[in-house]
């Protein structure tokens, strides 16, 4: 039998781990809403903003936080590049085409990565990577919980910009009909071009905060990108709400499945779970069926 | 006018003056939304040429012909229906020119539309067809244009919302408003217009007063079969 106290510590790192597996669905499930691309290479854009700010700490002792400055702009500027120059050119085009081209864009920043660093898993360790705060029966580890506080604020940030911004907004509008916004006037290329940026900015956002406790190699995209994938679904694809309750979900199944069952099937439990929710419920647990 | 390989448009020729209501009719598949995309510019025309108030238009993107004050109630309407009827006025002055006066035009829209007001914060996608209708005109309108295109309003709609929505575009009208409309329903549609021109199969075969084209064999022959 497990003791109350693990089974809260669990939940707490299940908490921790879902806020950012949320952020890292919602940049995936808002480019899907908006361009209706499925962008593979999410997690591997994940992993590049954790070798950028490996770099930065490595090489100039920036606090991973502190790099956000530039981690930040950076990834956004890279995702409008990145869609400038290949994924407009594809986003009318079929899904297949969508997939090949967002593979090719995981290839290259895998290879690229292994190119420049080697296949070797990498982290650093900061004043804080181990230090933990004890409340009552529970450690609260200090760099999850800031990753944590980081990737809500995120989440929420997006939400209220979503909703009343203008900008925001059109991106909504957009989104939902595509020809109805274009024809009151929003710039339609513009709105795919900054939501694919932004997406592209809250994978960067996610993968500097994990630094001080997670560790990178050019393939830890992968695990990033199945569970966006899987979160995507589950909240129903495009929704941020959902995507929100799914990292949330996702978190803490990992963790209790870990507990309770075994670390190693972790993944195996979450896609369980994806395949149960594509049987029976296409538009997520959380999304509406639409007609 | 071509969809791939496809020409469907050969030669459409037409005006619309300032103040008045000018009618496109013809069959299914004369080319009648594919006229109005191309005004619009949802649609790249292969050849031709597109004026407003002087100013060529042709090829620019539909945002930029917005804001030079042409609106477009498309087929199938095009709402947000994610969003609430509010919220779908309000994206419709999303441009510069109209956010500045959104309180009056919503005021006006929602004055030749009262159901509109009482369905505020209603989803759009949960509206009636009529009530649909009503939001897509509403939504246009709410750019301010000078001329507001409309395709097939009345198409799929009961009686009596067809003759809200055809008195609401006589208001607008009055209003000051020009309109190039679209219709199958002929005689409604013609009798409400100052100037009709009937496409077939992409080519404008007539054009005259609503009441001559109304009173011409070919047009009776053709489209209301007697
Ligand atoms: N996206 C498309 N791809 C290929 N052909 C198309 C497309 N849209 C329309 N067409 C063809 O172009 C021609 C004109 O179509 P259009 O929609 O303009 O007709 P319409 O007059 O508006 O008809 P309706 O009264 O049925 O709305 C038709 O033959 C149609 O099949
Ligand atoms: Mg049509």
């Amino acid at each position: 039998m497990v003791g109350l106290d693990v089974v809260l510590q669990a939940l707490l790192s299940g908490l921790f781990m879902g806020s950012v597996y949320a952020l890292i669905a919602i940049g995936f499930t808002l480019v899907f809403g908006v361009t209706d691309i499925v962008n593979f290479a999410h997690g591997h854009l994940v992993m590049a903003a954790m070798f950028v700010t490996y770099v930065l700490f490595k090489s100039a002792k920036l606090d991973p936080y502190l790099s956000l400055v530039i981690v930040l702009p950076l990834f956004f500027g890279l995702g409008a590049l990145l869609y400038v120059l290949v994924i407009q050119r594809i986003v009318d085009a079929p899904h297949s085409a969508h997939m090949m081209v967002t593979l090719g864009v995981l290839l290259l920043l895998e290879n690229l990565a292994n190119l420049l660093f080697g296949g070797d898993l990498r982290g650093v360790t900061t004043t804080y990577t181990t230090s933990s705060l004890v409340v009552g029966p529970v450690a609260v580890p200090l760099a999850r919980a800031g990753a944590a506080v980081v990737s809500l604020l995120a989440v929420g940030a997006l939400a209220v910009f979503l909703r009343r911004t203008a900008l925001g907004k059109a991106i909504r509008a957009a989104a939902n009909n595509r020809e109805g916004a274009a024809l009151v006037g929003v710039d339609v290329p513009r709105v795919y071009l900054i939501s694919f940026s932004l997406g592209t900015m809250a994978a960067a956002l996610a993968g500097a905060v994990i630094v001080p406790f997670s560790l990178v190699s050019p393939f830890v995209g992968h695990e990033f990108i199945l569970k966006a994938f899987v979160i995507a679904v589950l909240g129903g694809l495009g929704s941020v709400g959902g995507a929100l309750a799914g990292g949330l979900l996702i978190g803490f199944v990992e963790a209790l499945s870990s507990l309770y069952i075994s670390a190693s099937l972790g993944n195996a439990i979450v896609f369980a779970i994806l395949i149960a929710v594509l049987l029976y419920r296409p538009w997520g647990i959380f999304g509406q069926a639409k007609v | 006018m071509a969809y791939g390989d496809v020409r469907v448009l050969h030669d459409v020729a037409l005006r619309v003056g300032q103040g008045e209501i000018v009618s496109l009719v013809g069959a299914n598949g004369a080319g009648k939304t594919t006229t109005l995309r191309a005004i619009s510019g949802l649609l790249p025309a292969l050849e031709g040429r597109v004026t407003f108030d002087g100013e060529a238009i042709t090829g620019r993107a539909p945002s930029r012909i917005v804001a030079r004050g042409l609106a477009h109630v498309p087929e199938g309407r095009q709402l947000f229906t994610n969003m609430t009827v509010h919220e779908n006025l309000e994206m419709g002055a999303y441009l510069p020119r109209a956010k500045t006066a959104v309180g009056e035009t919503l005021a006006w829209v929602t004055g030749l539309f009262p159901r509109l007001a009482e369905r505020r914060t209603q989803l759009a996608g949960t509206l009636s067809g009529g009530e649909q209708q009503m939001l897509a005109i509403g939504r246009a309108l709410m750019s301010r244009p000078r001329l507001l295109i409309l395709d097939e309003p009345s198409l799929g709609l009961a009686p009596i919302m067809v003759k809200t929505i055809f008195d609401a575009i006589r208001r607008i009208n009055g209003d000051g408003t020009t309109v190039l409309l679209v219709e199958q329903n002929l005689a409604q549609s013609l009798r409400l217009s100052h100037r009709g021109y009937v496409l077939e199969t992409g080519r404008i075969v007539l054009e005259g007063s609503g009441a001559e084209l109304l009173a011409n064999p070919h047009t009776r022959k053709a489209f209301l079969g007697v």
